[in-house]
């Protein structure tokens, strides 16, 4: 028993990586509609400008995030500006074929502009684990879920008690109302976008000391985390955070008690499963699935 | 969308572009006089080898994208199936090479009909998320099956006899998956001038109006699903055979994205353009060391310039260039008259109801 | 002979059917008019198999239609156009109209493959009808242009055409006319009214055009709210009062007059 709980909270850490890498996905989903398949790419890039601020650089480390948060933002919102807004219109086939697009571009430039070797990141917090009972909490693992907590309920708050984001939220609904009480379409998806790759820049900042920095650095999160949006519902930020930790939680346990090598495959199988009973996801909208 | 799916009609062969019988034929010459250029250059060889066996690949999935509407981000999956089938028959059992290669195209027939069977009820992203997750998930499960596959080192392919030839050997490979891609291409035209491919595209263009005209559509959906992974299961013994290993790692998720880009830069919806799109895999793959790491950034921006500039992708470019010359000719006053007379002016038919001759 | 029976069809808290009893004889022309939102797009699509309804049945020669799946309806010898045109885009016209034949070929693929005898006496067949009925029509000129490059009321017709290749003894029309021209209306009343005679098929049609609609058909009935409110032939239907208050009373009504 007391390995499965063990199991359960050393999770946690990479559940909320997953749940905050998913967070990112739905911010861009819900108001453009479009899966960003490259947003695991873009987010590598932050970690790649944390990098390159603290280490090469020399600045201190909160400068460093803040600085590349806002290159990974502009680098979100430079991609639907150039790229995104002009097949907003077309088939979803379209968009998905452009952040595939984006995805090999992003990925390429990466490779070829910061290397392929592991660069050394320094974790965030240091220091022991605590042990609570039997059990040992990662320090790290603590401070992603507090983090993962606090940008999932900061989310939420924002779109359902702020009117900025109930205008976010208007234009996702209805696009023409929107224009006629005066919200601008266009700057909304832009914003939309710079936050989404913002928030799963973290979430692959965060992830990179114990991963490992390199282009390929969100490759197995950035499929993981497709997981948990898909099983918790695209658009569904509670979809996101819970789909996120279940699958974390889940490919821990796999791990655990099988083999780490089987995680992908069960996890993806569950999830076909699940969206064969309900295609929409667990939280998800069923008009949502409708082309 | 209709604009990324300009093709030439089925059964009626397209007047110029990458679909005429003129073009096919100096493709088909081409690649029969190749070998006796380069047959003494093994390494030559095993790319254009490869590259017959990219073109099945994304003649399938060009199959399964442009003429069916589906979408699909993991069909090195697909490949990865046949290459394993045809990896594990071959070191356990002493079957004729044939017997292989449909069983190769069989086995994974099967994992596209279990594949076709959910992805049937998804649309769109769920699809792809979930095509994605299919290609991830077979070179894992090969990973772990390893008294099965060899694990991660994966099985070393014994070579086939055919008589006295071995076909291992560079040249008579080559030849050998010419036959199958020439013969899965007829195969695949065949198919798209029937009732089978009419109901593949109907459900693509219409999917819910497909029904009143007697489709059944998820049903349609599944035979199309398993049709696509046969032809790449053919691919995987083809692949088996030329790399002589067959290991997890050949399979990654990039492999599946590249065949993604191939069949869309080559033109959706065009046979010979899934061929051209395969063409441009290979010489960008083998490129890659001049090119460095350039060579995905590259793909991904031929993937933007086609879905925003060029719809029809390479296919389209003969067609385009027609265009530009046919409307320069327009413009010139001692043609321009001509040329008016061809075009049809759309309209209603006369009130009298006398039918328009054209 | 097509006879509806007490169908009641309602969805997001509106209902748009409301126990409506409707007999649709063969061999002739029926007309369904109304106001907007009356309900009679709905009628067709529980016919065809789009919708299911609460409540009610819906016989075709003793047979209910609700117990089949929406792609069998078409075997049943009934077929139909659409509101939005809705044509197989990619596709050719003649294409188009083969697609509503390729239903008789039950071969599979690995004889369509092979293309055994069968299948090529199928192609052969579903060709020449094809063709007669864009002669018919009067559009064989455009019979190898893509559909979705043509203009609205050819497409129009290569979607009546869809609905006719298949020898169908009931023809669903909804909203044929919608969109065209005078001159264009004038050759759909031309072809509507041969229908009968050419094909043996009864016909149910729809649309909000007055004079096409009522010059055409030889049976009216008339819907509001869901519900029949009159029927007959099409001078009785004209002069009811009952109709004619329907029409002047309801909100988008003005607009059912003419075009």
């Amino acid at each position: 028993m007391t390995v499965f709980v063990q199991l359960v909270v050393s999770a946690l850490g990479f559940g909320g990586i997953y749940a905050l890498a998913a967070l990112g996905l739905t911010i861009i989903f819900k108001t453009s509609n479009v899966v960003n398949f490259a947003y695991g790419a873009m987010a590598t890039v932050v970690a790649m400008l944390v990098w390159t601020a603290q280490t090469g650089l020399g600045l201190p480390a909160a400068l460093a995030w803040v600085l590349a948060i806002i290159g990974g933002g502009a680098l979100g919102a430079a991609s639907e500006i150039g790229f995104m807004r002009r097949v907003q219109e077309s088939a979803p086939l379209v968009s998905i074929v452009m952040t595939l697009g984006m995805l090999l571009i992003v990925e390429g430039l990466t490779g070829v502009i910061w290397g392929y070797g592991p660069k050394a990141i320094p974790g965030i917090i240091t220091g022991p684990s605590i042990a609570i009972g039997p059990v040992s909490v990662d320090r790290g693992g603590l401070l992603i879920v507090g983090l993962t907590a606090a940008i999932g309920l900061g989310l939420y708050f924002f779109y359902e008690r702020t009117r900025p984001g109930l205008a976010v939220r208007a234009v996702a609904e209805d696009a023409e109302v929107a224009s006629l009480m005066g919200i601008s379409r266009r700057w909304v998806l832009t914003l939309s976008w710079a936050a989404g790759v913002a928030v799963t820049g973290a979430a692959a900042t965060l992830a990179a000391p114990s991963v490992g920095l390199t282009p390929t650095l969100m490759d197995n999160i950035a499929v993981f985390a497709f997981a948990a949006a898909v099983l918790g519902g695209l658009g569904s930020l509670i979809g996101a955070v819970v789909g996120g930790f279940a699958v974390g939680i889940l490919a821990d346990l796999i791990a655990g008690y099988a083999s780490a090598n089987l995680q992908l495959t069960l996890v993806f199988a569950l999830i076909v499963v699940v969206l064969y009973l309900r295609p929409q996801g667990l939280f998800g909208r069923a008009a949502q699935v409708r082309q | 969308m209709a604009a990324l799916l300009r093709r030439a009609r089925p059964g009626t062969m397209a007047r110029g572009g990458a679909g005429s019988p003129a073009a096919i034929l100096i493709m088909l010459a081409a690649a029969l006089v190749f070998p006796l250029l380069e047959g003494a250059n093994v390494a030559v060889m095993g790319i254009a080898t490869e590259g017959l066996t990219y073109g099945l690949v994304t003649l399938a999935l060009n199959l399964l994208m442009g003429y069916g509407g589906q979408v699909s981000i993991g069909h090195g999956g697909l490949l990865a199936v046949g290459a394993y089938t045809t990896a594990i028959l071959a070191t356990r059992f002493a079957l004729p090479f044939i017997v292989v290669l449909a069983l190769a195209g069989a086995v994974t027939g099967v994992a596209g009909l279990l594949l076709g069977l959910p992805a049937g009820r998804l649309r769109s992203h769920y699809l792809a998320v979930a095509t994605l997750g299919f290609g991830v998930a077979v070179p894992q499960i090969a990973l772990n099956l390893g008294s099965l596959t060899g694990g991660f080192t994966g099985l070393i392919v014994p070579a086939e006899q055919l008589g006295s030839i071995t076909l291992g050997n560079p040249v008579p490979l080559y030849y050998l998956a010419l036959c199958i891609l020439v013969a899965s291409v007829l195969a695949v035209r065949s198919i798209l001038s029937s009732p089978t491919g009419r109901r593949f595209m109907a459900v693509r263009d219409s999917e819910d109006t497909a029904p009143a005209m007697g489709i059944n559509v998820g049903r349609t959906k599944v035979i199309l699903f398993t049709t696509s992974a046969f032809f790449c299961g053919l691919a995987g013994y083809v692949f088996a055979l030329n790399n002589a290993i067959v290991e997890p790692g050949s399979f990654s998720f990039s492999l599946s994205l590249f065949f993604f880009a191939a069949v869309i830069v080559g033109g959706m919806g065009s046979v010979g353009g899934s061929l051209l799109g395969a063409v441009l895999l290979v010489i960008v793959q083998h490129q890659a060391v001049s090119l460095g790491g350039y060579s995905e950034a590259i793909l991904g921006v031929a993937v933007a310039v086609v879905l925003l500039a060029v719809p029809g992708g390479l296919a389209a470019v003969p067609r385009r260039l027609r265009g530009l010359v046919a409307g320069a000719r327009l413009r010139h006053p001692a043609t321009a008259g001509a040329a008016s007379l061809r075009e049809e002016p759309p309209g209603p038919p006369s009130p009298t109801g006398a039918p328009r001759e054209g | 002979m097509l006879q509806i029976e007490d169908l009641s069809l309602s969805f997001g808290g509106v209902q748009a059917v409301d126990a409506l009893s409707l007999t649709v004889p063969d061999g002739i022309i029926t007309a369904l008019i109304g106001p907007n939102g009356a309900g009679k797009t709905s009628v067709l699509n529980v016919i065809n198999g789009f919708s299911r309804p609460q409540q009610g049945r819906v016989l075709h020669d003793g047979l209910d239609l609700l117990s089949l799946p929406p792609y069998r309806i078409i075997q049943r010898g009934i077929t139909r156009s659409f509101q939005n045109v809705a044509l197989f885009g990619g596709l050719s016209v003649i294409d188009n109209l083969i697609v509503g034949f390729d239903h008789r070929s039950q071969a599979g693929i690995m004889r369509d493959l092979v293309r055994t005898r069968a299948v090529r006496a199928h192609e052969r067949t579903a060709r020449r009808r094809a063709q007669e009925v864009l002669e018919f029509l009067g559009i064989t000129a455009i019979a190898r242009r893509r559909a979705d490059e043509l203009a609205l009321g050819e497409r129009k017709l290569v979607d009546l055409g869809r609905a006719l290749v298949p020898h169908p003894t009931l023809v669903l029309l909804d909203e044929p006319a919608a969109g065209l021209a005078e001159a264009q209306k004038a050759w759909l009343s031309q072809v509507l009214s041969r229908i009968p005679g050419e094909f043996g098929a009864a016909v149910l049609v729809i649309d909000h055009d007055m004079r096409l609609v009522l010059g055409v058909s030889n049976r009216v009935a008339v819907m509001d709210f869901g519900r029949k409110i009159a029927e007959g032939t099409p001078n009785e239907v004209r002069t009811d009062p009952v109709v004619v208050s329907a029409y002047l009373g309801g909100g988008s009504a003005g607009a059912a007059h003419g075009h």
